[in-house]
Order: C-alpha cells, then sequence, then structure tokens
C-alpha cells in the first residue's frame, strides 16, 4: 500500500515545484513591468521604442564586440569620436572637430569638454588612447584589432614587436587626441564612427575589469544607457541624462527584444510588441509589394569564387563565359525577391568615388545574361584547353535553402546557355569555409559585407596571398594598382586606380559578382527619424514616436 | 542497496570520462575553427594572439589534460563566442529556464498521457479509444515546430488570450509547454494503453475483480502500477532530453533556455561550450537513468537491483 502512494507524491512534487517555479518568475517580471512603464508619463506620448536584436549580444566591450547584435546596441549606448548619417557622411560625436595633416599621415580630434560618462566623470582623450591600446594588445587577443593595423607601429604592437608607447596614438591633455597612421588612410575618419572604435572609461576599467557584463555596472558615453540585461532574454535602454546632445535625444527608452524565429518576431511585430522587424523570408516580396516592408542598400556583395588552381577554370575564358551566363535579374526578382540589385561590377554601391559614388562613376562592367558571348568564350577556351566538350563542373555551397535556390536556377542558366552539366554540392559552414580555403572546389559562393566606407574593403581582398583571396589568384598590375592606391593620400588618384584594378579583375573574372545585399525592414508608421546608411546598423538614437495614439 | 550505488556511481564517473573523451576528439577532428564566423578570414597575427588566449595553440594532449584538470575543478571555461559569460554562467542561466518549462510539459504528458491510455484501455474499441488514438497519431506526426507556430498564430495573434513568444510569467509558459508536451504525450498514452491491455486481461486483475473491489480501485491499485513500467522506462531519456531545454520551441517562443546551445555551439565550433553542454547532458541522463532503475523496484517489488541479488 505505501509503495503506491509514492508515485502520486512524486507526481504532486513536480506540480508543486513547476508551480513554485512558475511563481517565482511571473512576481519578478511583474515589478520589472511596473518600473519600465512608470518613468515616461510626462510626455503626451510615450517614447518608447520596441526593437529586436535577435540573440544574446557576445560582448558590450566596445574592443571585443564583432558582431552586428553587438553592434547595434553599443551604438546607442556609446559614442565614438565620430558619427555616420544617413549617406555614410561623416558627423562630429565625442570630437567636436579636427585638424588633418598635408600629408594624411597626423589627425589631431579635439574633444568636446561637456562630454560625459554616464557616472558623471568626463570623458577624455585619455580613454580613447587606453581603449585602442587595449584593441590592440596581444592579451587581449581582439578580433577587431586590425582595424587599427592603420596607426604607426599598431600591427607591431598588436604582433608584440613593439611596445604600447610606440603606437601611434596619444592623449596630448584630456581634450586632445592625436593620431599617427602608417598610411595615409582617407577613410580613417569613418573608422573613427565605428564600435571597434569607441572609447572604454579608463577609471571604470582599472578597477573593474568586469564592468560590461552586467547592467548594474556598465557605464556608457552615448545617447542611452544600458538599464537593464536579462541575458538571452532582453536588453531595456534609458535615455543618458549625461549625455552631451541629451536634448536631441527624444526617446525614453528603447526595449531590445532577443527574437531569433523570424515568424515569431513577425507576429509581435503584427500584435504591436516590436515597432521594427525583418519580414519573414517566404513573405518578403509580398510585404515588399504591399509596401509594407521596405529595402535598404547594404555595403556587401555576393559573388561565386572560380578555383584559378582548377585545370579547367584556370582559363579566364571560361570563367567569363561561365559569368557572363547568368541571368542576374531574374535571379534577384524571381529568385531572390528581396529588392537585391543585379552586380555587374563588384563594389558595391555606397563607396565615395572621385566626385560622386565609385559604383556609378565606374558604370557596368559587363553585361548581364549576355550568353552569345558567353557561348563564344566558352569555345575560345575550350581551344585554348585542347577540349572538345566542358566536362562537368562541381558548384558548392554551404548548406542554406537560400543558398540552394540560387545555385539551383544558375544550374539550370549554365545548362541552358551553354549545355554545361553542374553537379551540385553542399557542406555545413564551417566544413564548407574550410574547403573553398584549401582549393577543394571548383565554383563555390561567397558573400563579402564591406568593414568601412571605402571601396578599399572589397579591392584588398584580392592581392595575390591576402587570405581572403579564395580564387587564389594572381595579377601583378593588380597588385601595383592596389599597392598605389593604398598609398596615395589624393582621392582621385587612388579612386582611380582602383577602378582600374576593377576592370582588371573583371577582365580576369576569379569572382563572378552576382547581387548587391539589400536589408529588407518593417517599422510602423509612427516611428520616425531611424538613421539608416549602407554599412552601419540602423541608428535610433535620434528617433521619436509620433502619432501612435 | 549502497553497495550498488557507490558501483552505480563509479560507472557513472566512467561513462562520463568516456564521452569527455570522444568529445574532444571528434569536436577537433571536425574542419573548422571558432574564429572565422561570416566567412572573413582575419590576418594572421589575430589568429595567432586568438589561439594562444584560448590555448588553441598547444598541442591536442595538452590541451585536453588542461580541459580535464579544469573540469575537476568544475570549470568548463570560457565561451569563445561570448565574452560575458562562462560555459558555468551559460548553464548556471539558461538550465533553470529550460527545466521550469520542460517540467511543465512532461507533467502535462504524464497527467493527460496516463488519463487517455487508461481511459482508451478501459473502454477498448469505444469512440473515446479511437478519439484517444487520434490525439497520440496527431501527437506523434504533427512536429513541434508546426503546432508551436499553430498555437502562437491563434492563441496569441487571433484571440489575443495568451502572449505570442517571450518568458517571465505564467502566461509566457502556457503554450510552449503544451507544444512540447504533445509528442511525449501521445507517446506516453500508447505505451499506457497497450501495456494496461495486457495487464488487465491478467489473473490477478481478474482475481481482484472477485474478491468484490469496485473498478476505480481495481484499475487505479492494481492494473496502473504494473501498466506503468514501460512509461517509467521511457521517462529516462526523455526528463533528460527535455529538462536540458530544446532548440526548436526555445526558438520558436524566445526562450532563453539551454536548447540553442547544443545546436550553435557545434555550428559555431565554440570548443567549451561543446564540451560543456554536452557533459551537461550526459551527466543529466546517466543520473535520470539510475532514479529509473531505483523507481522500477518502488513499483514493482519483484525487480530486485543487481547487487542485492549476489
Amino acid at each position: 500500500m505505501g509503495k503506491r502512494k509514492w508515485l502520486a507524491s512524486l507526481l504532486s512534487l513536480f506540480l508543486v515545484t513547476s508551480l513554485a517555479l512558475a511563481g517565482c518568475g511571473s512576481t519578478e517580471t511583474a515589478q520589472q513591468g511596473g518600473q519600465s512603464s512608470g518613468g515616461d508619463a510626462k510626455s503626451s506620448e510615450p517614447q518608447v521604442l520596441n526593437l529586436n536584436i535577435h540573440t544574446e549580444p557576445p560582448s558590450l566591450l566596445p574592443t571585443k564586440a564583432t558582431d552586428s547584435t553587438s553592434g547595434q546596441v553599443l551604438i546607442h549606448v556609446m559614442e565614438g569620436l565620430t558619427r555616420l548619417g544617413e549617406n555614410g557622411e561623416v558627423k562630429p560625436g565625442i570630437a567636436e572637430k579636427w585638424e588633418v595633416s598635408d600629408d594624411g599621415l597626423t589627425y589631431t580630434f579635439h574633444l568636446r569638454k561637456d562630454a560625459k560618462w554616464s557616472d558623471g566623470q568626463p570623458v577624455t582623450a585619455h580613454d580613447f588612447e587606453y581603449a585602442w591600446k587595449k584593441l590592440l594588445d596581444p592579451n587581449s587577443a581582439a578580433d577587431y584589432a586590425y582595424q587599427l593595423y592603420y596607426l604607426k607601429n599598431g600591427q607591431e604592437y598588436n604582433e608584440g614587436k613593439a611596445k604600447a608607447d610606440d603606437v601611434g596614438v596619444k592623449a596630448f591633455d584630456d581634450h586632445t587626441l592625436q593620431v599617427t597612421l602608417e598610411k595615409p588612410t582617407p577613410y580613417f575618419l569613418s573608422l573613427t564612427a565605428f564600435y571597434a572604435l569607441f572609447p572604454i572609461p579608463k577609471h571604470v576599467d582599472e578597477k573593474n575589469p568586469n564592468w560590461h557584463k552586467e547592467a548594474s555596472t556598465y557605464v556608457s558615453n552615448g545617447p542611452f544607457v544600458l538599464a537593464e540585461w536579462v541575458h538571452d532574454s532582453k536588453i531595456v535602454l534609458k535615455k543618458n541624462p549625461n549625455y552631451w546632445a541629451a536634448n536631441e535625444v527624444k526617446l525614453e527608452q528603447i526595449n531590445m527584444a532577443m527574437v531569433n524565429d523570424e515568424n515569431t518576431e513577425y507576429q509581435m511585430f503584427e500584435t504591436g510588441q516590436l515597432d521594427v522587424a525583418a519580414p519573414p523570408t517566404d513573405l518578403t516580396k509580398q510585404l515588399i509589394d504591399e509596401g509594407k516592408a521596405k529595402v535598404s542598400p547594404y555595403f556587401g556583395t555576393y559573388y561565386l569564387v572560380f578555383n584559378t588552381k582548377d585545370k579547367i577554370l584556370s582559363n579566364a575564358k571560361i570563367r567569363k563565359a561561365l559569368a557572363l551566363a547568368i541571368d542576374r535579374k531574374l535571379l534577384v526578382e524571381n529568385v531572390l525577391q528581396g529588392g537585391q540589385v543585379p552586380a555587374l561590377g563588384f563594389v558595391p554601391p555606397g563607396a565615395p568615388g572621385v566626385q560622386d559614388d565609385f559604383r556609378k562613376e565606374q558604370g557596368d562592367l559587363f553585361k548581364d545574361n549576355d550568353v552569345e558571348t558567353a557561348k563564344k568564350l566558352l569555345q575560345e577556351g575550350l581551344q585554348e584547353l585542347g577540349l572538345k566538350k566542358l566536362p562537368p563542373i562541381e558548384y558548392k555551397f554551404n548548406t542554406n535553402q537560400g543558398h540552394q535556390k540560387i545555385a539551383e536556377a544558375i544550374q539550370q542558366m549554365w545548362k541552358q546557355n551553354l549545355g554545361i552539366e553542374v553537379k551540385l554540392s553542399n557542406e555545413e559552414w564551417q566544413v564548407f569555409l574550410d574547403s573553398i580555403d584549401q582549393g577543394k572546389f571548383q565554383v563555390g559562393r561567397m558573400g563579402w559585407i564591406g568593414d568601412y566606407i571605402d571601396a578599399m574593403t572589397f579591392m584588398d581582398l584580392f592581392v595575390t596571398g591576402s587570405g581572403n583571396n579564395y580564387p587564389k589568384w594572381s595579377n601583378k598590375t593588380y597588385d601595383e594598382l592596389i599597392e598605389k592606391a593604398k598609398s596615395s593620400n589624393d582621392q582621385a588618384e587612388r579612386t582611380k586606380a582602383m577602378q582600374e584594378a576593377e576592370k582588371i579583375l573583371i577582365d580576369e573574372m576569379p569572382i563572378a559578382p552576382i547581387y548587391f545585399y539589400t536589408r529588407v525592414y518593417m517599422e510602423k508608421p509612427y516611428v520616425k527619424g531611424a538613421v539608416r546608411n549602407v554599412i552601419m546598423e540602423t541608428d535610433f538614437s535620434r528617433a521619436w514616436i509620433e502619432g501612435k495614439q | 542497496m549502497l553497495r550498488y550505488l557507490l558501483k552505480r556511481l563509479g560507472w557513472m564517473l566512467l561513462t562520463l570520462w568516456l564521452i569527455v573523451t570522444l568529445t574532444f576528439i571528434l569536436m577537433h577532428s571536425i574542419p573548422g575553427d571558432p574564429f572565422s564566423q561570416d566567412g572573413k578570414k582575419y590576418p594572421e597575427p589575430i589568429l595567432k594572439n586568438l589561439r594562444a588566449k584560448y590555448h588553441l595553440d598547444e598541442p591536442l594532449p595538452v590541451q585536453y589534460v588542461l580541459y580535464l584538470k579544469n573540469l575537476l575543478m568544475l570549470d568548463m571555461g570560457p565561451s569563445i563566442k561570448s565574452d560575458t559569460r562562462t560555459v558555468n554562467d551559460v548553464i548556471a542561466d539558461g538550465f533553470p529556464v529550460s527545466f521550469q518549462l520542460g517540467l511543465a510539459a512532461v507533467v502535462l504528458a504524464l497527467v493527460v498521457g496516463i488519463l487517455l491510455g487508461v481511459l482508451a484501455a478501459l473502454r477498448h474499441g469505444s469512440w473515446l479509444d479511437n478519439a484517444a488514438t487520434a490525439v497520440a497519431v496527431l501527437g506523434i506526426s504533427v512536429p513541434s515546430f508546426v503546432m508551436a507556430p499553430l498555437l502562437q498564430k491563434y492563441f496569441g495573434l487571433k484571440w489575443k488570450f495568451l502572449p505570442v513568444a517571450q518568458w517571465g510569467t505564467f502566461e509566457h509558459m502556457i503554450l510552449p509547454a503544451v507544444a512540447l508536451s504533445l509528442g511525449p504525450l501521445a507517446v506516453i498514452a500508447r505505451f499506457t494503453r497497450s501495456s494496461m491491455l495486457d495487464v488487465l486481461g491478467q489473473d490477478y486483475i481478474r482475481t481482484a475483480k472477485a474478491k468484490g473491489l469496485s473498478q476505480p480501485a481495481t484499475v487505479f491499485r492494481h492494473a496502473l502500477r504494473n501498466a506503468l513500467m514501460p512509461v517509467i522506462t521511457y521517462l529516462g531519456p526523455l526528463l533528460a532530453a527535455i529538462l536540458t531545454g530544446t532548440f526548436v520551441i526555445e526558438k520558436i517562443f524566445a526562450i532563453p533556455g539551454l536548447g540553442k546551445y547544443f545546436v550553435e555551439s557545434i555550428v559555431n565550433r565554440d570548443y567549451p561550450m561543446i564540451m560543456g553542454t554536452t557533459i551537461f547532458y550526459s551527466a543529466i541522463l546517466v543520473v535520470m537513468m539510475l532514479l529509473v532503475d531505483l523507481a522500477y523496484t518502488l513499483v514493482d517489488p519483484r525487480i530486485k537491483l543487481a547487487s542485492e541479488e549476489d
């Protein structure tokens, strides 16, 4: 008889524990909810914005952040020397003005005197010097240390070949920061708006190196403070009264959810729990057509890599034939359907040229879906190789529905246009990267998002020996042109060198550009003043809510 | 009893050590590394510093010994992907959430599943039996990633009874717990029904009836106890799987549990996180197996623990 009760008591124990646990959870959040909705009664319309950052940010220490989730939080809680505007233009941030020497090697930044950390301490040039040296410190092992290899002795210090004192960044006094570069780098100013180059509160970091891991100890200098951080669940930002331009900040609070499922995100947008969201893949076209989703350009290119060490693909004419026999317009409009732009050059729109946009000045470098020329080039190529017919070609991509659709479409086009048999093969992402890196492929898919707003972030990928030169291509003139552009301080001269180089790249076609990336988003009409440019995460620091009620 | 437990504990530790070793070897033999997330290859000095920081530049045997040493101190190391939390932190944050949700789902599955199974067996061949079978087939064949969005759509979006997603209050737990419980519920209902039918036909049940016991007394006191043996067997691995979090349900409902780390750590090649989640899961699993074995002896006195027999 006694043992019969055992099951009953086990079950009731289960029930009691789960109810007790559930109970704990609910009281806790009820209190949090009360706090967050109470504070903004003073304005006529609650200035609260609900965003989704998808996942837990891996790091909110500027020197260790390397991903867009962390970036999305950081650009709202921190501020660098400069900020970027809608067209990628550089605007004053913590630095109110700066001078650049004629040779383009020395930058002197004058920091505003009213800039403060959220704990009331002033933001000084020492905080920047400290942060930048920390980024380069080999012991920090920061992924983005190479973003400061532009500094004099930056790379040497990171490799342990120079001392911290040799690095070209120095605080003259509290409000003057002098930066010395290895080479003239015209895009250096826009780099200072990038989160890896944000300052670190030296006075806090020296006392407690773990300050950036929890909201309670987080100190920031940007438009918002980190009010709450529930790991894997949500982040709450509140307006920072100590921010130097606090009068420009209208939002009182930003709630950042961490919802990583696109359908859930969409449903939360529909129920009004989110004010900004990305549309689910299957609905993207429909939502764009209905005007509910908008498309904004993004500084990235999707392209195919041809292995130039492969017997067949070592022939430039064959490579070019394959590149020309793709109907990008059809692909973008019928397969991708996310407002992408067919790429008829490698550098996406958004980079500065001599006067205007780099891409606009350069124009299209080849014709889309040029089947006639492709057929002719294929024949010539086959002759050069001494072949009658092209053997089947292997096209490799990482396992993903989107990439698969593109691969299947291109497989069709090559078969139809050139009569080539294409074998598709897919691998898990990391295995795929390894295969591409080891040259175990013929044709592979790849994408590149620019690190900074300049054509160089794309163009220097394919210099001989570059780690990201997956086609293992090498061209002496190309290398020389890139080197020339890298050592020039004249925007016209360096742009022309890069445009010349891009022509060589397209002429040799070690890669075939497919399309330029876009970002598709939905935003409630009452969200005003968000700033989107081609490279940064969306900046809501000057946004406001109007007409919600 | 004590001798048996000690012996079992020894085997459990040995099992865990084997799992640690195998996982370590397998993990390092797959291509890829933790430092090339978006296909951008870092310059060599950056990679060198990163490898040095996580001791990945040392020979594998050295790394292995180092890992075991830390593990003995219950330190599972830093997460390479996260600069904010260690593997211990991630488990400490995520496990209570997954546990709470998993427990709710298991309780729901047990209560409803057993009830359905018993009713179906008692009314064998009736409409009730057919209905219970239909529920079971549905529960097994409709995957949770289909059920979950359906629940969200109707209860969250259309009727606005319950929150669409996220975590915090009791209301937040209902939809994911229901979605999570349907599969196990169906399995439990089927197990209960078939073994109940088996048991009900046996002599001792007839004896109980002959003695004049009421039907509820016969069913719940005598039949159910034996009929539950297969359910208890199933419960061990089920508890281990469900309490440590499920990738799909936690992703769909944006629940801050442990489930996603089992999958994402491998995609990211986050070595310490792969080891940590695997060890944690294995530890829970072997403990659950032990509990199941103990539960057998409690439910059925005829079963003796191994060492009591010799």
